[in-house]
């Protein structure tokens, strides 16, 4: 993992943009917008995707809280999502100084670390996301996640029967 | 059987099932209210045989990932065990990744947890 300079691409369209104070009470419903704007769009088919997206959310949006922030409610976090044809994205920056990888993220591979109370977030974000994009000192991330291959092929299917369907219904074919 | 809060919990001969009554444990506040409670129960007892059954959970955040390590460290110090059970697929997959599943013994279902306690019948003579 690495924290980049330039700020990461915007993919696709800005669906929802946020600002909320920095209290872990603002962020469930937060989170249950996105997800539910993400199920409108037609992403997170199945439960464990869903889960998935929740964990990671749950993750970027606390880091930014208590650990960016410091839970002080003068301070906003700000909460970007991007939506494009076959992925989404969600961007958020908080007001701290950011982070430095190697103090805080620890190697789930070292036994060591199995007894740690926290910090486990950047592994299971790496595991559930395609791209985490860190940048301004790790005070902002971005992750990406495309939709599933299977999903989409499954979603073009069922969109070439229906045309199918309806040029049959006017006679075309 | 008992009710603690966010907890079941039925105390047996040698073992001590706690149960999560919520389905999703997600806010800070409940995190915070289920490990306290659960810390409680391991402090009342020394050398506590403790199994954590997961079966109505369906959502959890890392967060209570790290309130089990606590408690797990707290009753090996009590030189006591525990185990976990009734775990569903997705949940299990975020003890994979985390690789908490190679330092919590997890066991299919609440009855084998149990029985996994009870030490082997010796003959003696």
């Amino acid at each position: 993992m690495e924290i980049r300079i330039q700020p990461p691409p915007e993919y696709g369209e800005k669906l929802l943009y946020k600002e909320i104070q920095s209290t872990l009470d603002l962020k469930n419903p937060l989170i249950e917008e996105i997800l539910s704007t993400l199920k409108e769009k037609g992403f997170l088919p199945t439960e464990d995707e869903k889960y998935g997206a929740q964990l990671c959310l749950d993750e970027v949006i606390v880091n930014a809280i208590r650990h960016g922030n410091n839970e002080d409610s003068s301070k906003i976090v700000k909460v970007s999502l991007y939506v494009g044809e076959q992925l989404w994205a969600i961007r958020i920056e908080d007001e701290g100084d950011g982070f430095t990888p190697e103090e805080n993220v620890p190697d789930v591979e070292d036994e060591d670390s199995w007894e740690l109370e926290r910090g486990r977030g950047v592994t299971i974000m790496e595991h559930y996301m395609d791209e985490i994009w860190y940048y301004n000192n790790g005070a902002s991330v971005q992750l990406k996640k495309k939709m599933s291959e299977s999903f989409f092929k499954k979603m073009c299917s069922s969109f070439h029967k229906a045309i199918e369907k309806i040029l049959s219904y006017i006679g075309i074919r | 059987m008992s009710q603690k809060g966010k907890l079941e919990i039925k105390d047996m001969k040698n073992v001590t099932v706690i149960s999560f009554l919520d389905v999703a444990i997600l806010d800070e506040t409940s995190i915070k209210e289920l490990g306290d409670e659960m810390e409680e129960v391991v402090k009342s007892k020394e050398e506590i045989n403790l199994v954590v059954n997961f079966t109505n959970v369906d959502y959890l955040s890392s967060a209570v990932l790290g309130r089990l390590v606590k408690v797990f460290k707290m009753v090996r110090k009590q030189k006591g065990k525990m185990k976990l059970c009734g775990i569903k697929s997705s949940i299990l997959q975020v003890f994979k990744i985390t690789r908490l599943d190679k330092m919590f013994e997890i066991l299919p279902d609440e009855d084998k947890a149990i029985k996994s306690f009870k030490k082997p019948f010796k003959l003696w003579g």
